[in-house]
């Protein structure tokens, strides 16, 4: 029998996402009202990546972080960003993680490299991964996905496409990204055969535009005392938007979440009743334990206000004034890519962090800091001796954010624990 | 009879006598991490640049305070001595992307002012006429920070001329790696390690004139007896020669390498008729790849597979440091292209950076490797 590539996630939306979404819209589970949108956008969108790859009436683009998928949406192509994947397919399945990573590592993978890239190359091997027509990837955020992607390339047989990401954040580095991705769109006219309609990506960053616009007055409102959306929320529709900026459906959500953020300011009504403690979350999120923030959140009385990741997108808009600016915008918007936050030094990332503790008025924070990510690992000590001058408590641990094998829920729980009894007793 | 010169004298601690001398004399001295760094800007701005190593190295508990473990372990041990003050008499140091490591390592050097003068390249990652243009913009900077933080005029002449005698090394040293390769090779493949080891650790000038007479002396005996199997040596940071001497004792002749201290520092030459500038951004990005660029992987396999062929190979030992992500993924891509391009064996090696704590196992993994050649 010839099984279609993605067989187990086409089993996973039929069988575990479609039912959740009911509960949620039903508001049968916790902050089902507010997740359901989300929920309902990852539907869709793999609902389409399916039908793409099963009709094949567009080309389809596996892309990575350092790009938002403005541009392959204006070019008609399905874009598919590979780094979500692997979380959307460990959500409340935690073995398939590790499924992918064994395979990954009983093919040769070292086990340090990134689990992401680890549980992409299994995926690819067990054809979990979409056929795509080409992929396109940058030069960021890591060693890990720079040897990553060379190595799907090996695998995959398919077309690549590379961006190089500046490791600095100057205008002169945006120009430059604005110039590669210039030529990202030489090659995607190549293999679409079909020319870059500026009136069409003008359209496609509007629309963009009008989302992170409402989620620019989400973050606002998220300073809020206390603060209006716990953060699964706030992580879950970060998770959505990522595959689908420039989409109707993504604005109609981060308004309606916005429009409600609005309204529990206006009511005093906060994610905690009574909330203790403002958490800033720095760094990734525990994927195998969805119910990480709703613990803290109501063991602690903590509130997480923000993640380093979901954060991205507090940039300006794009100026959609001309091709020039909108590549520039997408140039600034893309290096911004979750994890390509990271590509910076570690005087920017700490200029960031400060920024973010001050506006979200945090007054804890906690680094979950992946085994695999030399990145983190590399800025954690400067990062502590920046909070022990200015007392901002911090807990940071190892963990790897997707395969519960290396340090498991108990564990993770008992570190946050003993924090929060710290923090408490001052 | 002159007396050997043994260039391992120089490829221990990097405050070798030469460097040491040099400092006296009233000198300036700067570190650098990587093969894609600018080393004829330094030089021509009358700095020496020596490329750092952890070498002299026990342990790394001053550098674990501000990396982690998961950090590799040349970045802990090269951290730890510039933090334990071994080496202060750096002016400066030039800092790169190279890897997350180096990455790191610049952050820290750069927060905790490890040496008067810090420096950081922002190196691209895929070879094309736009990162060509920034980085040779990036290196126009660098030339003028150091001409005005050392007061210097870094003129077209002295640039030309750094560019011809780094050059002349590299074409020097070209001529001992083809040493190696000959049917009863005059010279060993740890030996030309220590000469390409010795030649970041000293003044070019100096180090032309000695490698001169090495090459003569070499050159004037007869080859050794062929011995074991022909040997390629490929990986990431090794800087140290007996690793491969631990090789070599068991019967091996190594007669090639893609090490990023051997064979790509001077397999390609900068190019002396074009804007020197651009023509030092142009080798830093065109030279044997590392798999940290992007696009290299095609060109790395091909060089490789033409080494094995024009050295006739009968072997590949791959070593890669623990935690290096880029040799990690690079070993996996090669296992493949090997076994599908070509009929020799490879053997992978994971290490830590200094040698002496995994010799034993060095030695057994090599042994039992060597025997499937015979």
């Amino acid at each position: 029998m010839n099984v279609p590539n993605m067989s187990y996630m086409r089993d996973k939306v039929e069988q575990q996402f479609k039912p959740m979404l009911q509960l949620l819209q039903a508001d049968l589970l916790p902050n089902g009202r507010l997740l359901a949108g989300a929920l309902d956008l990852v539907i869709a969108h793999y609902e389409e990546t399916f039908r793409v790859m099963d009709e094949g009436d567009r080309k389809l683009c596996w892309y990575e972080f350092c790009l938002t998928p403005e541009i392959f949406r204006a070019m008609d192509i399905h874009p598919f960003l590979g780094e979500v994947h692997p979380a959307v397919m460990t959500f409340g399945t935690p073995d398939v993680c590790w499924q992918y990573v064994d395979v990954a590592e009983e093919h040769g993978t070292p086990p340090e490299l990134c689990v992401l890239d680890k549980f992409l190359l299994g995926a690819l091997l067990e054809k979990q991964m979409p056929s795509a027509d080409f992929i396109v990837t940058a030069s960021a955020p890591c060693d890990s996905s720079r040897i990553g992607y060379q190595m799907f390339e090996q695998l995959s047989g398919c077309p690549v496409y590379r961006l190089d990401a500046p490791a600095d954040d100057s205008p002169e580095a945006h120009a430059y990204y604005a110039g590669e991705i210039r030529k990202l769109i030489g090659f995607l006219e190549g293999q679409t055969g079909k020319r870059l309609d500026p009136d069409r990506l003008r359209e496609v960053c509007e629309e963009s535009n009008r989302a992170t616009a409402a989620l620019l007055e989400l973050f606002e409102l998220k300073r809020a005392r206390p603060c209006p959306h716990p953060g699964t929320v706030t992580f879950t529709s970060y998770m959505a938007h990522l595959n689908s900026l420039g989409t109707p459906n993504l604005t109609r959500y981060v308004e309606f979440l916005r429009d409600d953020a609005i309204d529990a300011v206006r009511n005093g009504r906060g994610a905690v009743a009574d909330e203790q403690h403002r958490v800033l979350w720095y760094y990734v999120p525990v994927v195998f334990d969805f119910e990480m923030n709703d613990w803290v959140e109501q063991t602690f009385n903590a509130a997480v206000i923000v993640d380093m990741l979901s954060s991205f997108l507090r940039e300006d808009p794009i100026d959609t004034k001309n091709v020039d600016t909108m590549l520039l915008g997408l140039a600034r918007r893309g290096l911004e890519v979750t994890m390509g936050r990271l590509r910076v030094s570690a005087a920017k990332l700490t200029e960031r962090f400060l920024r973010d503790y001050a506006d979200f008025g945090a007054d804890c924070v906690v680094v979950p800091a992946p085994v695999g990510c030399k990145h983190v690992w590399g800025w954690l000590s400067l990062l502590r001796e920046v909070c022990r001058e200015r007392r901002i408590p911090l807990c940071a641990f190892d963990l790897d954010w997707m395969d519960s094998r290396v340090r498991p829920v108990e564990s993770i729980r008992g570190r946050i624990a003993d924090f929060f009894e710290t923090v408490a007793t001052g | 009879m002159e007396e050997r010169i043994d260039f391992r004298r120089w490829s221990g601690p990097i405050e070798n006598e030469q460097v040491l001398e040099w400092k006296a004399g009233g000198g300036r001295v700067a570190g650098f991490f990587c093969a894609h760094a600018p080393e004829e800007l330094l030089w021509a701005a009358g700095i020496l640049p020596v490329r750092m190593r952890g070498t002299g190295s026990e342990d790394t508990s001053a550098a674990d305070q501000y990396l982690g473990a998961v950090n590799c372990s040349f970045v802990r041990h090269t951290l730890n001595r510039v933090l334990s003050g071994d080496l202060v008499f750096l002016d400066g140091l030039l800092l790169s992307n190279s890897c997350d490591h180096l990455r790191r390592l610049s952050d820290v050097c750069t927060a905790k002012r490890l040496a008067p003068f810090c420096h950081h390249i922002d190196v691209p990652h895929v070879s094309s006429d736009a990162s060509l243009a920034r980085l040779t913009t990036q290196l126009r900077v660098l030339k003028e920070r150091l001409e005005s933080v050392f007061t210097v005029a870094i003129t077209g002449e002295k640039l030309a001329a750094a560019i011809a005698l780094y050059n002349r090394t590299r074409v020097l040293l070209s001529r001992a790696s083809r040493l190696r390769s000959e049917d009863a090779p005059r010279i060993t493949g740890s030996e030309v390690l220590a000469m390409a080891v010795a030649a970041a650790s000293m003044p070019k000038d100096r180090f032309n004139g000695l490698l001169t007479r090495r090459l003569d002396q070499i050159e004037a005996a007869n080859g050794a007896a062929p011995r074991g199997p022909r040997l390629m040596i490929i990986g990431g940071e090794l800087d140290d020669p007996a690793y491969l001497e631990v090789i070599e004792s068991l019967g091996a002749t190594i007669v090639a390498d893609q090490l990023c201290w051997g064979s790509k520092t001077f397999s390609t030459l900068t190019d002396e008729r074009i804007d020197p500038i651009e023509a030092i951004a142009r080798r830093m990005l065109d030279h044997l790849p590392c798999p940290r660029m992007l696009d290299g992987y095609p060109r790395r396999f091909a060089s490789l597979v033409e080494a094995v062929n024009e050295h006739r190979v009968d072997g590949i030992v791959c070593e890669r440091l623990k935690f290096c992500d880029l040799w990690g993924g690079e070993v996996e891509m090669l296992r493949r292209s090997v076994k599908q391009e070509l009929s020799v064996p490879l053997l992978v090696l994971e290490r830590d950076y200094l040698t002496a704590s995994g010799v034993g196992q060095l030695r057994t993994r090599a042994q039992a490797f060597l025997e499937t050649l015979e």
